[in-house]
Parts: C-alpha cells; structure tokens; sequence
C-alpha cells in the first residue's frame, strides 16, 4: 500500500544549543497521512523533540536555506538531514500542525478561556466572526460546551485546561495533530477527561495523529500504529520495533522494562511486567534490611563508610538515628480544621502517619491532599483542630508544627515540591546538600564529607560540582529527597514524587522511598498515581469529595462567571482602555507647569467632581488611592525641610532649613501629588491588560509582537505569585526561613526569576505552535472600539488641568516649576 | 522573553514598593534612594541577556506598566513614564556601544546612567520643589545613581551570570558565552 506521506525523516539530527551529543541522530521515519501512530522510547530518546522539529517550532529561524548538512538555528542548536511534512519545511507548515504538550498551564497564553481557543485561529488571520464559530465548536467537541468563554483559565481544573489546548488545538484544523503527554500531568479523573476528548474529536477527523505517550492504556483504541525507538550501538537513532499495538504488546521480544514503557493492561505480557517490579522492589528493600549488606544505596552505607567516626557527629547519622519502633506514631492530625486564608476546606481530618511506614494521601488533584500535607508538616497555618507531634519528634519544642523557626522544623520535618526547582537554593549540587548539615549544626568540612556520602548514596557524587538547575528531571527529583534528608528529619513528606516520570525514574523513586522508610523515617506520600499507591503503600489515606474517602472535603465551588468589573464604576469601564490610560496622562501631566497651591488644590476639587460624576464617590477614591495618601505626607516633611529656601527662616539645623517658602512649596506639592497620583490610579484600576492590549494594537497600533507576547508574560504574573509563595514554603522546610527578610526577599527573587525564564520558554513554544509570529497577517478575535464616551472623557479631563492652570495664571500664584 | 523579564521583575518592584522609601528619604536625603536600582534592573538585565535593540526600554516599561497596574504609592500610570525614562536611560548606553560590547562596566554605566536620568526628570517635575543644584537634590541624585550603578548596574551583571549558569539561557547567545566559558 503506498499512501502519501504526511511526515518523513531522512537522516534527520538535532542537538541541542551547548551539547556535545546529539539528542536524536540519523532518523529515518515515515508517517503516512491519515495514520495514528503511538511513538514510544526511554526518557531521553529525543521523543518531544521529534515533535516540535514536526510542529516547526524547535529553534527560531533555523537557516534551512544553507545547503550545508549541518545547521545552526538562532537558539544555537543544530539540526541535519531533512524533514519534510507534507512536502514542506517544518517552518513552513506551522499552521499545518497542531501541537499539544504536557504541562496544561504553559499552554494557556491568555486569561479568557475563549480567547485561548481564538488565539491559533488570530494568528492564522482567520475572520472574526469565523473564529468565534469554530471557538464555540471546539469547546463543545471537548466537552467544554457549559464552559463561558469569559472564564478565567486559573479557575479551570488541569483536565479543563488540557481540553481547552486541545479545543485550541482543533479549532485550527490542522492535518497534523501532535500530542506530547497529553495527560503525564494529570489525575486519573482529568486523564480520562482528555483521553475521551480526544477520542471524540478524532472519531470523524482524518487527521494524522501522533501521541507520545507513557500509559497506553487509554489510546488503544483509537491507535492503529506503535513506534518505538531505541538507539543503536552506532548511538544513531533507530526504530526499534514498528507495527500494530497489538504485534508490538504482544511481542516478548522486546524488552520493555528497560525502555522504560509499561505494557497495556489488557495485554498477557503486562502481568509478567507487573511480577518483575513487585520482585525487584522486594529484593532492593530485603537488602536494606539485611544490616551487613554494603550494597550502593543501601540505607546503613552512609554510617558504616564513615572512615573518621569523629567526623559524623550522633545527631546528623542519617539511617537509624535511635532504634525506632516501625508504626510509632510521630504526626498526628486531631480534628483539624485544613484551608487557605483562614477559609477552611475541610473539617474534623484526623490521622496518623506512623515511623518506617509510608503513608499515601490520595484523591483527586485540587482536593486538598497538598493542603493537608503542608498543614502537618508546618508549612500552612491550621484553620483549626490540632495537629500532635510525638514527644521524641518535638524533643522539647512545645506547639503545632507551624509554630516553629524553620531550623526547628527542618529536622524534624521534611517536604520536598512537586517542582524540584521550587526549592533550590544553592549554585552547586554538592552545597545544595550541605545546606540541610549546616543548618543543623555541622561544620563545614564535616558538612562537605557528610554531602559527598549522601550524594554518593543517591549516585549522584559525579555531578557534585554541577548546577542543580542543569540536571536531568529524575536526577533533579534525586536531588531534593537527597538534600531534604541532610537535615536528617523524622518525617519525610513527598508531594507528587513520580509527576510526569518514565517508568525507569518511577522504579528508581519508590526504591528511594521505600530506603528511606525502612530506615525508620515516616514517609507521606502525597499522589494520585495507581501504581505507586498499588506496590508501595502500608496505608492509604483518601482525600476528596465523594463518601468512601477516608476523609471528606468540601467540594469546590462551582461557579457560574462573568466577566469582571474592569474599573471602579461602570461609566469608567466602558471607556476604551488605551484611553482611559490617555486621560490619566491628560489629567496629570500638564499640572507639572506649575507647583503652586491654588492650581493643584482647584485641579484635585475638580477631580473629585469629575470622578463623582463617574460614579466614584469621595470614600471609595481615598479608599483606594491610599497608598498615595500614605506616601504624600512624607515628601511634605521632605520639602518643609530641604525645599527650596526663602526670606524668613523658622528654624534652621545642619542641612535642614525650615522656611516660609520651603513651606509654602510643601503644601503645594502635597497637593500636587494628589492631584497628580490620585486620578491617575483611579483611572486605571481594574483595566483588563487583554483588553488593554487589544486597544494598544488596534487604536495606538503598537506592534502585535511586543503586544501579544506582553499580554501572554502579564498572565505569567499569577502563575508567579504562586511560585513566589511555594519558594518560600519551600526554603522554610529547609531551614532557611529564618533569614533577615532582606536576604530572603534577594535569593527569593532569583529563584522566581530562573522558574519564569523556564515558563516562558514553555510558554513561547506554545505560542508557536499556535502560529504567533510566523509573519502572517494577524486578525483580532475581539475588536476594540472607541465611543463619543471616550471622546467626551478626553475633552473633560484635558479641561481640568488647563482651567486650573489658567485660574492660576490669573491670580498670579502661577509658578513654572516651583519658580 | 524579554516580556518575561519584564514581568518577574515587575514582581519585585511591586514588593519594592513596600519598602517606605519616601519616609526614609525625608530622614536623610538620599538614604531611601540608595534602593532606587530595585527599580531599575529590569532594563540593564534585559539588554544583556537579549541583546537586541529596544530591549531596556521594552521590558522596563512592561515591568512599570504592570506595577502600575498593580497599583502603588507611584500613581499608577505615571508609573509608565518613569519606566520609559528608566529604560530610555539603560538604552542609550548600549547603543552608544552599537550594542556589540557586553561587559561588566557598561552594564553598571547603563544603570548608573538609567539612575541618573530617571532622577534628573524627576527634579524637573515632581520634586521641583527643591533647587536643582542644592545639597538635597544632589545627594539624591548621587545616591540613585550610586544606586542604579551598583544594583542595577553590577547587580543585573551577577543576576545574568547565575542564571545563565542555570541554563536556563542557553537558547541566547548570551547564555551560551558562560556556559561555554565554565565548561
């Protein structure tokens, strides 16, 4: 059968900007149009890569037009050989291809959930009203027909989000679709969620379909090929094994535990695969027991190496720090009260987390599983209840958890992030684990031998020199349980371990797990992975809303939304964003001719009306122009103080000239300041920035690039917010949360700024993928308009200013600049 | 990108913005100026790490406009204008060197110059009512430029190299100079 290709590698190579190795080498892989092909490989393999170099968006500008073999893109990675799809350069193809990635919140590039759907259709320069057609379509064929499209996508679940990136994806409809993982980050309810939404819409598209996928399980049917690639001797890219999902899962041949793939279920060699992990679990938590074994990565190695006993100090040995009893009770919730803000979202929670065991919270994603692992483990403030630790894990210290210093709680109770890099601290991978010794009390050389051992125990000593951001996700992962342990804590809390792992770095966690455990740590693990829960739990603790959970919490809302107040009256929000922006200039920048009393108090009178007669009255201005209040009598000390000198001086001290000019200058420029700042605050709060960016590029038609790619970093800000709040959390668990506040606010910020260079990295693929910035003429989903309104409000806050100036003149108080 | 510079380092001058600067201003002249690079880096950094024309300006303004947004003791959109000044400020400086030279001193000159300028204007209309040449307005002006060139300046130089040592710049030709250089 020969079919027309709708994808072909020939000899096709990339490699990535500062590697010596090339991620993928000497491709040769056919797709055919119309196939469905499930693309399989370890970590590694260079799986998503295939993808983007498909969807066109791997490196900006490769200069394809060189003849040379060997190409080097802007980004200063480099590509060879060819790849066609559809007969076209990649590049060249974008709108062809739609790609899918794996996390859902780098793929929403504005806040309305309607717009993220329109935004592909934009940059294909679709019509207006042809976009919102085949928005709602979209929405509907993913299931988010109830959905309004002025939701905001922070209040969407991750299956919500994922649906409307794939809506998104459709809407352009593309002959291509590429999903990479669409649900590796997902709980079981939102993997479903998409996998049906998916099925839905290929059911009578003829697309070409490739989906990279750990779990196959949910695909099956709607597959009708399996590619696995593997890599040769040569370490050339090859396909390892090719053909039905049925030939390829049926095939022993193949060695799938080494590929990191797990089998289908409904296929025989699946339960073969299932022995092999339950065996190899066994054997690796038999040999931590057996207290002679010197085996890498056994649990006593760290103590028996120690060449120089005096070197290890009691209090830092890491394994078996007292003869524990396995199911003491250390942690204990009593009826505690779970919530944000002092709201709470669950009630009378009770339970236990016991020493060697390892206990698993389990529930739904946004269940508030996190939440009461970070309650219990002294991160978040209880709404109410108790949380009880055991006399030996308080030795001493009286209170919850949450009332102690962060060095207090880093020894006692450790929580490692769903994102490893919330909660780096330190330039290398060997002082990243120092930092835990240290801050229970090590000196440094001994802090140093003690890190190497560590990292020697979790092999990761060879890249003790390396930056930790510059590690692989598992080493990564490693890492943070390794540094967590330094400061050799009872309880050891994991939030989402196994999150978006292939199966070799799964096996590797849960044997780190199930070390730690046996040697005498209480384990949390918060998750919702099957297996995990399946072959390592001792106790299984339940979180969500529905009544066989072990403990019920209130659902979350569901919320009926329209779109916000976009300022603080309604005859204000309906003025034009880019204007109300020109009328807060308007308003305030003519006032600088002078600085004399009577102009600025007549202006800041006349302002007062003008906002009344928006609907703004006097209480609600002060009310939110009070920073401007708070701030103003302070630059009125400085002038009476410093200002300009003049005749009569009241009082006079080194530098500090009281004077009746210096006076009279500080009371204008106290009234000054309001009649400039206030307005000027008022007239902005609550402006929409998608609203705000629509007017700059269709009534001050500011270029779209620098527009739209603003408009997708200010959605970025929330997302940073969090972030912001999660580092903290995250540094208080390692002990380091009792810094000055000026110290945490500077290594804070850096972390904050490597994780948003990381989003936006994520978040510009997505862009490109969507087609934003292939040079094609762009339209806009929603016209922004100007009104006789704007106009009117214009004329008004241009007369205010210049009448007040104008009555100045006359009076002769009228002084430029202060005279 | 340069928008996500712009928007991480909003964040900061928005936590900045707690800082009781005037009230420290009037305690001594120019204590409180002596943080006025919190304010000012994002213009320095950008340029450096991006190293394309506009760059300061660009992510200066954006980091303002959001601040501004944000509402603050500034005057929300005013706070535009000064971003616009900040960033003109950085801007300038590395087109004097047709934006081929990057180093440590014209990183600190452009935040230093950043500091200045923004600072002058200033005299020129909020603060006109002290005399522009008298012993307040020049320890404020000194002390923001003091400011711009050690935070801003030396301080966005740093900044840069960590977080290319992070990796997390290896897709610009900046980046790849310090990785390439530890390696």
């Amino acid at each position: 059968m020969t079919k027309e290709a709708a994808i072909s590698f020939a000899g096709w190579g990339y490699r990535r900007p500062l590697r010596k190795d090339y991620v993928v080498k000497g491709l040769n892989l056919e797709i055919c149009k119309g196939e469905r092909v499930l693309l399989l490989g370890s970590s590694g393999i260079g799986k998503s890569t295939l993808l983007c170099a498909i969807a066109g968006v791997l490196g900006n500008n490769e200069s394809y037009a060189a003849p040379a073999s060997q190409r080097e893109d802007e980004d200063g990675g480099v590509t060879e050989g060819d790849l066609l799809v559809e007969g076209l350069h990649p590049q060249d193809a974008r709108g062809r291809c739609a790609l899918m990635m794996q996390d859902p919140e780098a793929q929403m590039v504005l806040q309305r959930v309607g717009d993220n759907v329109a935004f592909g259709l934009e940059n294909l320069g679709i019509e207006r009203k042809e976009i919102w057609r085949r928005v709602r379509e979209s929405l509907k064929r993913v299931g988010l027909g109830s959905v309004e499209l002025s939701r905001s996508t922070s209040h969407l679940s991750g299956g919500q989000k994922q649906r409307v990136a794939l809506a998104g994806a459709i809407a352009m409809r593309p002959s291509i679709l590429l999903l990479d993982e669409p649900t590796a980050n997902l709980d079981p309810k939102g993997a479903r969620e998409v996998s049906r939404a998916c099925h839905e819409v290929l059911k009578e598209n003829p697309a070409t379909v490739v989906l990279v996928e750990h779990r196959a399980d949910d695909w099956l049917d709607i597959l009708d090929r399996v590619v696995i690639l593997g890599r040769g001797e040569d370490g050339l890219a090859k396909v390892a094994a090719d053909g039905s999902p049925d030939e390829i899962f049926s095939d022993p041949s193949i060695d799938f535990d080494s590929l990191g793939i797990w089998i289908p279920s409904k296929f025989a060699l699946a339960k073969l695969q299932r022995k092999r992990l339950e065996e190899q679990i066994r054997i690796k938590a038999e040999s931590d027991r057996d207290p002679g074994s010197l085996a890498p990565g056994g649990p006593q190695s760290l103590v028996d190496r120690g060449s120089g006993k005096n070197l290890i100090a009691p209090s830092v040995k890491f394994a078996k720090k007292r003869e524990f009893e396995k199911g003491e009770v250390v942690l204990e919730a009593r009826n505690l009260s779970i919530g944000y803000n002092g709201k709470s979202i669950a009630d009378g929670v009770s339970c236990a987390f016991e020493s060697g065991k390892i206990t698993i919270l389990a529930g739904e994603n946004g269940a508030g599983k996190s939440t009461l692992a970070m309650t219990v483990s002294g991160l978040m403030a209880p709404v109410g209840g108790e949380v009880r630790v055991s006399d030996d894990l308080a030795s001493g210290l009286k209170g919850s958890p949450f009332s102690w210093t962060s060095r207090q709680l880093c020894k006692r109770i450790a929580y490692v992030f769903q994102n490893p890099e919330h909660q780096f601290v330190r330039n290398t991978v060997l002082e990243e684990v120092m930092v835990g010794f240290l801050e229970t009390g090590s000196g440094k050389e001994e802090a140093r031998y003690l890190a190497h051992s560590l990292l020697k125990r979790f092999d990761l000593d060879k890249y003790s020199q390396a930056n930790p951001y510059t590690l692989s996700g598992g080493e990564k992962r490693r890492l943070t349980v390794a540094s967590s342990l330094a400061s050799s804590p009872e309880v050891l809390v994991l939030d989402e371990p196994t999150f978006g792992q292939d199966r070799s770095t799964w096996l590797e966690i849960v044997m780190l797990m199930r070390s730690v455990a046996d040697s005498g740590v209480a384990v949390v693990a918060v998750t919702h992975d099957k297996e995990l829960i399946e072959f390592l739990s001792d106790k299984v603790v339940t979180i969500g809303t529905e009544d066989d959970c072990s403990i019920k919490v209130k659902g979350p809302e569901e919320r009926k939304e329209g779109r916000k107040p976009s300022a603080l009256s309604p005859i204000l929000s309906r003025l034009n964003p880019a204007i109300r922006f020109l009328c807060a200039f308007l308003l305030s920048i003519p006032l600088f001719l002078s600085l004399d009393p009577l102009s600025a108090g007549v202006a800041l009178a006349l302002e007062f009306v003008f906002m009344e007669g928006c609907g703004i009255s006097l209480k609600q201005a002060f009310r939110h122009a009070w920073p401007i209040l708070a701030m103003a009598p302070w630059t009125f000390l400085a002038v009476v103080i410093y200002g300009k000198k003049g005749s009569v001086t009241y009082f006079a001290w080194g530098m500090i000239h009281i004077t009746n000019k210096s006076v009279y200058l500080a009371f204008a420029t106290f009234l000054r300041v309001l009649a400039i700042a206030v307005p000027a605050v008022l007239l902005v709060l609550g402006i929409d920035s998608t609203d705000l960016a629509d007017a700059a590029s269709q009534i001050l038609h500011l270029p779209e690039r620098f527009v739209y790619g603003g408009l997708a970093g200010i959605r970025l800000f929330t997302v940073l917010s969090d972030d912001w709040l999660q580092i903290g959390q995250a540094r208080r668990s390692r002990g380091l949360g009792d810094r000055k506040r000026a110290v945490r606010f500077f290594t804070q910020s850096f972390s904050l700024l490597i994780l948003s260079i990381r989003r936006s990295t994520s978040l510009s693929t997505a862009m490109e993928a969507r087609g934003f910035g292939s040079g094609q003429r762009r339209t806009c989903a929603r016209q922004s308009r100007t009104s006789y309104r704007d106009w009117v409000a214009l004329v008004i806050c241009a007369a205010i200013p210049t009448s007040a100036l104008i009555l100045a003149f006359y009076c002769g108080t009228f002084a430029l600049g202060g005279k | 990108m340069c928008s996500v510079i712009g928007v991480a380092s909003s964040f900061v001058f928005w936590m900045a913005d707690f800082i009781p600067h005037d009230g420290l201003q009037a305690i001594f002249p120019g204590l409180g100026s002596l943080l006025d690079g919190l304010w000012l880096f994002a213009g320095p950094l950008a340029a450096i790490i991006i190293r394309k024309p506009g760059s300061s300006i660009y992510a200066q303004l954006l980091a303002s406009l959001i601040e501004g947004m944000m509402g603050n003791v500034y005057g929300g959109a005013l706070t535009v204008l000064s971003g616009f000044i900040q960033g003109l400020g950085a801007e300038v400086i590395f087109a004097a060197f047709a934006y081929r030279h990057w180093n440590v001193w014209i990183t600190m000159l452009a935040g230093g110059f950043s500091g200045l300028l923004y600072r002058m204007v200033s005299f020129l209309t909020d603060l006109q009512a002290f005399s522009l040449l008298g012993l307040y307005a020049l320890s404020y002006t000194v002390a923001t430029t003091i400011s711009g060139i050690l935070i801003a300046g030396l301080g966005s130089w740093y900044l840069y190299r960590a977080i290319a040592r992070t990796g997390a710049l290896d897709r610009f030709a900046s980046g790849r100079a310090i990785r390439r250089k530890i390696k």
